[in-house]
């Protein structure tokens, strides 16, 4: 019963608090926060069209490794890239509540494979921090920083400008 | 002075060489002495016994002849015509029968001076002291040639009435025979001694007319009696009357000694009883004397009316003279012999005494444990270089056998030490074993009361046995009735069996259902993070929104929760309805196998019946078995006993041996110290 009470008291007191940050709407950031590969990741809300089930991910030929194939978004046909071999980490196999997160611009859009969707989270931009000394390779140079909470946060529009994903082959 | 030689060698060495030879000169000394002396006594006798007999034959010989010669001269014409003469002037009134013959008429001078030439001429010839012519009838002396105071007289009354020549003169007359008469003293003649010997003169008728006498010399007696060949300087020959007094002169005074000396010896004594012989006697100077007496034999040889004794002697003094000589002379040899001796034996003794106090200083070192003597080796053949060389070599052996004692007595040392070692486990052993026999003794104690329990319920045992195979009997019935339960059972089992299996699939579908439900919460998840990025894009208006797709977010893991909770109460469900599946398959099998075994079991129960009745009889042998194994108990316990007291012993013994042991590593100690007294 104390328990309860506790965790109703608290429940009502966070609600009862004033944001902090209402005045300072642009000093945060909203971030998707998403696991990939055994780790946590943060990616900015502003590029993020949706996140959307894996399903009947299509394998497509021709392409780099990195590109996992195709899906149907409500008949948009989207790729899938997967930032694991794109950043030259270790590969898994697929989880059941795989999702892909499809990033858009005006140029672009592309999905990004996540193990599993964790939910939406508010950062303090202040708090960031720059990059990890551990964190090398490609991987650091689509780095947007380190939260307090140790999450790593990916530079979407960097991702979203680099030229290394666009596929541009011809087959011979 | 004893102590003094017992302590030196060399002393007693010389001590003994010095004593050996004057033994050995001693003995041969008394020996020489005592053989020479009676050599030399021997022949000594030997030779006054010869002297002896030579002047007593030559002294009767001498008398013989003179009597002889006075036989002879008695019958020649000159003495008739002589003795005509002279009768025919005695008769013709010279002589006057009781008085003297007239010597003093001119024609009686006439006669002597025409007849004495002659007569005189024979006495110097032979050498007599003097001659007589005496008328038979009256004893007139008619002629002598000294012409002393006898001439003239008469013999029978006359002054030398009772002389020897009186004597002569009666006895002549009287036995009608050569006679001899003693010595005796001579008024005529100086009063000195005399001695006549006497013969009768016949006439034609055979009467005797007149008496022919002689006084004999008495040095031509002495001269036989003195002759001094081989008498040496104090030895002497003499004659000695039945009176004791001597007949002869002694060689050694000048005094005349006829008729003067007394001889009253034992010689003399023996010679006057006819006996003979040589003696050591004391002589009539009562000095010691070698002495050879012997009678003259008058009597028998000439018929003389006395006798005298002959005596020869020589003084022991002068007749051992030359062993006097030797022993001085042995004296000298033996003092030079000696002194050479002790001379011989002092370098010998130097020889053997400087290396034996060698030898002994060495040996007392030895002796207190020096081993590190040095003997020289000599080249010496003798015992002494034997002994050195012996002491060289025994040396050398002690060194050696020495450090092989010191090593055996260190192995010895350490070989006992391990042997106390192992005594003393020994004894610690034997002890636990002491005890644990003791132990095993209460244990065998334990089984024989267990034995005598197993007799007892073997007992039990054989009247349970008859009642087993009542039992039997109704456990055959009772099997029986078991298949029939058994039947029932698996019937039962079998509705059981489709149940479950229906209850599996149903529990599938609600998976399926489940996992329907699960995708729906995963979708309304993205659902409410679209809605949250929507909600984001859209700003200030859609914060509100926002809310909602956060509850549609906790909405979608509450459900998430739920359905796994379902899930896993689902996956329990189905895996205790896998198990019951399983179990009842198991079940009835269990029951189908129960089946047959209770089918068996019937059979078994049969054959147990039968094997019970056999049972019963086994049991009864067991029965016996047990007894006597109850009996082989006792024998055990008994046995058990005497191990116990045998294991006492040995402690005992272990114990002594202990000690044993203990006087050994003393032993070897003492050993090991006797050992390290020798130095090496």
């Amino acid at each position: 019963m104390n328990d309860q009470h506790d965790i109703l008291r608290n429940r009502a007191r966070e609600l009862a608090r004033p944001l902090k940050d209402k005045e300072q709407e642009s000093d945060v950031l909203k971030i998707v926060e998403f696991q990939l590969g055994g780790e946590i990741y943060g990616l900015e809300l502003d590029h993020i069209l949706e996140v959307y089930p894996l399903r009947r991910l299509t394998p497509m030929p021709g392409v780099p490794s990195f590109v996992q194939g195709i899906i149907n978004v409500r008949g948009q046909i989207v790729s899938v890239i997967d930032l694991r071999i794109f950043f030259e980490m270790h590969s898994e196999e697929l989880t059941d509540s795989a999702s892909a997160i499809i990033l858009q611009s005006k140029n672009m859009e592309f999905g990004i494979l996540a193990d599993a969707i964790i939910g939406i989270d508010t950062i303090v931009k202040k708090e960031i921090m720059p990059s990890l000394p551990t964190l090398t390779g490609i991987r650091a140079d689509f780095l947007k920083g380190v939260s307090k909470e140790r999450l790593v946060i990916l530079d979407g529009a960097k991702l979203l400008a680099d030229t290394r994903l666009i596929v541009n082959e011809e087959v011979v | 002075m004893r102590q003094m030689i017992k302590v030196n060698l060399m002393r007693q060495m010389i001590f003994f060489y010095i004593t050996g030879a004057m033994f050995a000169i001693g003995v041969v000394a008394a020996t020489t002495f005592t053989y020479s002396k009676i050599c030399l006594e021997k022949n000594y006798f030997r030779q006054l016994s010869a002297v002896n007999e030579i002047k007593r034959k030559q002294i009767l010989g001498y008398l013989q002849d003179r009597s002889n010669d006075l036989n002879i001269l008695a019958q020649s014409v000159d003495i008739t015509d002589s003795f005509d003469k002279l009768k025919k002037y005695h008769d013709a009134g010279g002589g006057d029968p009781t008085g003297d013959y007239d010597i003093s008429t001119a024609e009686y001078k006439n006669i002597y001076t025409e007849i004495d030439p002659y007569f005189r001429k024979y006495l110097n010839a032979y050498g007599y002291a003097d001659m007589y012519f005496i008328c038979a009838a009256h004893g007139h002396v008619m002629y002598t040639v000294l012409r002393k105071g006898d001439l003239g007289t008469n013999l029978k009354v006359g002054p030398v009435h009772d002389s020897g020549l009186g004597q002569l003169w009666t006895r002549v007359i009287n036995e009608k025979r050569s006679v001899l008469v003693d010595f005796s003293r001579y008024a005529p003649f100086n009063n000195k001694a005399a001695i006549f010997i006497g013969t009768p003169v016949f006439n034609e008728s055979g009467s005797i007319s007149a008496v022919l006498a002689l006084q004999l010399n008495i040095e031509q007696i002495n001269q036989i009696v003195q002759e001094k060949t081989g008498m040496g300087n104090t030895g002497e020959t003499y004659l000695v009357g039945n009176d004791y007094l001597m007949r002869s002169d002694s060689r050694l005074t000048d005094n005349p000694t006829i008729l003067q000396q007394p001889v009253k010896t034992e010689a003399v004594n023996r010679g006057l009883q006819h006996n003979y012989g040589e003696e050591v006697l004391t002589n009539y100077r009562d000095q010691e004397v070698l002495t050879s007496y012997s009678h003259v034999g008058l009597n028998e040889q000439l018929g003389a009316s006395f006798d005298w004794v002959i005596v020869s002697e020589i003084t022991k003094s002068e007749a051992f003279a030359p062993i006097k000589y030797l022993a001085i002379k042995t004296a000298w040899l033996a003092l030079g012999l000696v002194t050479l001796s002790s001379l011989v034996g002092f370098s010998i003794a130097k020889t053997i005494v400087k290396p034996l106090a060698h030898m002994s200083d060495l040996f007392s070192r030895v002796s207190k444990g020096d081993l590190t003597v040095t003997v020289e080796r000599t080249t010496r053949q003798d015992e002494v270089g034997m002994l050195t060389n012996a002491a060289y070599h025994m040396v050398d052996t002690l060194r050696n056998q020495v450090e092989q004692i010191r090593e055996g007595t260190n192995r010895l040392a350490s070989s006992i030490t391990e042997i106390s070692s192992s005594v003393a486990q020994l004894a610690t052993s034997s002890t636990e074993t002491s005890t644990t026999i003791v132990e095993v003794g209460s244990t065998l104690e334990e089984v024989r009361h267990t034995v005598q329990l197993s007799d007892a319920k073997a007992k039990q045992v054989a009247e349970q046995a008859s009642q087993a195979s009542q039992i039997s009997t109704a456990g055959k019935r009772a099997s029986e009735e078991a298949v029939e339960g058994m039947k029932k059972i698996n019937e039962e089992m079998e509705y059981v069996a489709d149940s479950i299996i229906r209850l599996s699939e149903q529990t599938q579908n609600i998976g399926e259902i489940i996992g329907a439900v699960n995708d729906i919460t995963d979708q309304s998840n993205l659902l409410s993070v679209n809605a949250a990025i929507e909600a984001a894009k859209a700003g200030e208006y859609g914060k509100g929104f926002a809310v909602v797709a956060q509850e549609v977010k906790s909405l979608a893991e509450q459900s998430k929760d739920a359905t796994s909770q379902v899930r896993s109460i689902l996956n329990d469900i189905q895996k205790a309805t896998s198990a019951a599946v399983m179990a009842t398959e198991r079940g009835s099998k269990a029951v189908k196998a129960g089946m047959n075994l209770t089918a068996e079991a019937g059979d078994t129960i049969a054959t147990l019946e039968n094997t019970m009745a056999e049972s019963s009889q086994t049991v009864g042998q067991i029965n016996a078995s047990s007894h006597q194994q109850l009996v082989g108990m006792d024998q055990l316990v008994l046995a058990m006993e005497n191990i116990k007291d045998a294991t006492a012993q040995n402690v005992d013994s272990t114990k002594q041996l202990e000690n044993a042991t203990h006087d050994l590593d003393e032993l070897a100690r003492s050993l090991k110290m006797i050992a390290e007294r020798f130095t090496v």
